[in-house]
């Protein structure tokens, strides 16, 4: 292989080729940490043109790659499967063209997803997919898992943002799909790119939607003795037909894993809580939160808080976006999972995954976005115990089970990556998966882009370790 | 109602059949208190396999966004008879590829749609137009712009004929809010407010074609609306010009007899373009067979 590494030094530049086992072992997982695989050769390319040169010679070669953002994927979606090299997105960070009137920004691959946002903001406008590893999290990456986050509920997700992709495909050329112009001619083979978890090629340049920052905000804490209270004013709150920013639960185990590391002063002995952001014109927010304040005391609230500054709000947002790494506190290790149901049961889920909870003696907890249907039970263990750890594997399989019969789907928002490929047999028939496959060959005819991932009947062994590294913030 | 395979509101889904009339579709939703915020021109006529065949989409686009941004899940029928599910009936999924996205705008190519579902929506409770007129019309699209960035329109369009060029904004929500956009808007370019603007908005789709006219759509940035409608100014082929600005969608009217206009919508990419190739292999993959149309 070292004939390859300086055959790709040769294109990117020796600091751009890590090749020695200290530098590749950073890269032996992202934030799915149950399985592990090293690739043989990272390369970093500076600029969008040198991919498409490392994608070239990998064409010639006929050499099986893997693209990577910054890693922090939950469902293994860059762990090196029969793929040698890995291809690294996280050097294309420049923002190339902020578009004001327009409504429009060109970036690089590797823009952190965040730096899209402060970028716009002086102009008032925002990038508006943020999920919660948004101070890390890549463009690039985003679009391959189209991935989510708490205000997708009004303002959707990575496919509805993204205007157009450039995608090196793995035979080198590069295919320039749609553009900052909207409503082109043809059908949309951008929303076919959005999600394909980098198995058509690489997305080096995308065109994304700007929006207009809201106004103002009413940012509401919700504190209910039961979670069956909070999943009633949950549907209670979609059904009165207001559409809030985000609408999200955590659960009495991570609010005692919240509250110790963040100190909010939500009462321990919560069942539940939610956390309610309205946006928009100022002008009709009190009375919309009037609303949300009935529905709540109707499903026997607690307490109501209000965030009364930007700082108010941003701590209830850190709670909530970093209850991940605040669980860290509560045990050795974690793992996060990722369930859809329809919104009308939420509640059925919720009782679903306490009796799982109970079957194999563990400690599962739930933060997510209920008013989209879309669970996170983070199951708490200890990598030591080995029976425990098989015992986490199979309570995840049957909550997505359980999600899958109760109409609804596998992953949100994390992808199916390595982690969920068996799982896909539970939505899909043989013609559904022969279908996605013959796209797939489009795209890459040769198979050779992050390959073994998403489809079922890969029977591919990867290093299975306990893990040792949580899920980055 | 026939048609409609499975709706619960609660959930904000609902999967219909693909020959389901956008008519029915709108008012069983409506009955609840939902919408499917897209437009539709004609929609006793159109079915909603029309409606993702053609990608159709009307002002509301500006605010509401289009077909790809509601359809959440597909079956069909492909040319063998196969048939093949995508998606699901859950608002967030990323279970295998989005395949619905290739039948948009696709005319059908890629089979028989069975079913779809799709994200809903709560319908406004109220929804108001204010129109005023401008002197040109690179000054009224300015305007539109000018417009979005004053209050958030749910739509906002310039129409322009022989006689005049208008502006006409739609804000949608609470009385409160309706109300407050209103007045702001007309604070600065005064105007005329009606209080059905969902009727006005109905009315834009269809007043102009008439039985034999023909309608070209085009597609730029909003920024350069103006200079293209200044472009279509005193053009006799163009009897009616309907520009989405926020959007940068613009449709022209034209006479029947004005054959120069005649052009359906088609992908752009000469065919060997890679866009244009992965297209080809696309619809080859499919086996499709694409008329010269």
């Amino acid at each position: 292989m070292s004939a390859l590494a300086s055959r790709l030094r040769a294109i990117v530049g020796a600091d751009a080729v890590i090749d020695d086992a200290a530098g590749l072992s950073v890269y032996d997982c992202d934030g799915y940490t149950l399985e592990r695989g090293t690739p043989d050769v990272v390369v970093l390319p500076p600029t969008p043109e040198k991919v498409v040169e490392v994608m070239r010679l990998l064409a010639a070669e006929k050499i099986p790659f893997v693209p990577r953002g910054a890693g922090t994927g939950l469902s293994g979606g860059t762990l090196p499967v029969q793929a040698p090299v890995m291809v690294c997105t996280s050097r294309l960070r420049t923002i190339e063209h902020v578009d004001v009137v327009n409504r429009r920004a060109r970036v690089q691959a590797g823009v952190v997803n965040a730096q899209v946002t402060k970028a716009v903001a002086p102009h008032g406008l925002m990038y508006a997919p943020d999920p919660s590893s948004q101070p890390a999290c890549t463009i690039g990456g985003n679009i391959a898992e189209n991935s989510g986050g708490p205000h997708t509920l009004k303002y959707g997700v990575t496919t509805n943002h993204v205007l157009g992709v450039e995608l090196v495909l793995p035979s080198g050329e590069v295919a320039e799909l749609g553009g900052p112009v909207e409503g082109a001619p043809g059908y949309d083979l951008v929303g076919l790119v959005v999600g394909s978890e980098g198995t058509f090629g690489i997305v080096t340049r995308a065109w994304l939607r700007l929006v207009r920052a809201p106004e103002s905000f009413r940012t509401v804490l919700a504190v209910f003795d039961s979670v069956e209270a909070a999943s009633e004013t949950v549907s209670g709150i979609i059904a009165s037909g207001i559409v809030p920013a985000a609408l999200e639960m955590m659960d009495d185990l991570i609010i005692e894993a919240v509250e110790a590391a963040y100190h909010v002063g939500i009462p321990m002995d919560a069942g539940a809580v939610l956390l309610i952001e309205l946006d928009g014109p100022e002008v009709g927010l009190d009375e919309e939160q009037a609303v949300v304040d009935d529905v709540c005391r109707s499903h026997g609230v607690r307490e109501i808080r209000v965030a009364k500054d930007q700082a108010e709000r941003d701590l209830l947002w850190k709670c909530r976006k970093r209850a991940f790494g605040a669980v860290g506190r509560l045990a050795r290790n974690y793992c996060t999972q990722d369930g859809v149901v329809p919104r009308t049961k939420v509640p059925e889920i919720l009782r679903r995954i306490a009796a799982t909870a109970t079957k194999f003696d563990l400690r599962i907890g739930n933060v997510f976005h209920a008013g989209d249907g879309n669970i996170h039970p983070i199951i708490l263990f200890d990598e030591r115990d080995q029976d425990q750890v098989r015992r986490v594997l199979a309570a995840g399989r049957e909550i997505l089970e359980a999600c899958v019969a109760l109409g609804g789907s596998v992953t949100g928002e994390h992808g199916i990556g390595i982690e969920k490929r068996a799982q896909m047999r539970l939505l899909f028939s043989d013609d559904d998966i022969a279908a996605m496959k013959r796209v797939r060959a489009v795209f890459d005819p040769e198979g050779r882009a992050n390959p073994h991932k998403i489809f079922p009947d890969s029977k591919v062994c990867v290093e299975a370790r306990t893990p040792r590294r949580q899920v980055p913030l | 109602m026939s048609g409609i395979v499975s709706y619960e509101p609660a959930d904000m889904t609902v999967t219909v059949h693909g020959d389901c009339p956008m008519d029915g579709l709108t008012a069983a939703l409506a009955e609840q208190g939902q919408w499917l915020p897209i437009d539709v021109a004609l929609p006793a006529r159109t079915t909603v396999a029309d409606l993702i065949g053609e990608n159709l989409s009307g002002p509301l686009r500006a605010s509401q966004g289009t077909v790809r941004d509601y359809l959440i899940g597909l079956r069909w029928h492909d040319r063998d008879g196969t048939l093949i599910s995508s998606g699901g009936r859950v608002v967030k999924n990323v279970a295998g590829y989005d395949l619905a996205k290739m039948h948009i705008g696709a005319r059908g190519a890629f089979g028989e749609i069975v079913e779809a579902t799709f994200k809903v929506r709560p319908k406004p409770a109220h929804e108001v137009t204010v129109t005023f007129e401008c002197e040109s019309r690179g000054e009224a699209a300015a305007a539109a712009l000018a417009v979005r960035d004053l209050v958030e329109p749910a739509w906002c369009v310039v129409v322009c004929d022989a006689r005049r060029t208008r502006v006409m904004v739609g804000v949608m929500g609470s009385e409160r809010v309706v109300k407050a956009q209103a007045e702001a808007v007309m604070g600065r370019w005064q105007g005329t407010r009606e209080e059905d603007g969902a009727l006005v908005r109905a009315n834009l789709g269809t007043a102009p074609t008439g039985s034999a006219g023909r309608v070209r759509t085009t597609a730029m940035l909003p920024r350069e609306v103006g200079d293209y409608l200044d472009s279509t100014n005193g053009s006799p082929a163009a009897s009616m010009v309907l520009a989405d600005v926020m959007s940068g969608v613009v449709t022209v009217f034209s006479a029947p007899d004005d054959s120069a206009s005649a052009e359906s919508p088609k992908p752009t990419e000469s065919p060997e373009s890679v866009v244009g190739r992965l297209r080809g292999a696309l619809d080859a993959a499919f086996s499709i067979c694409r008329p010269n149309d």
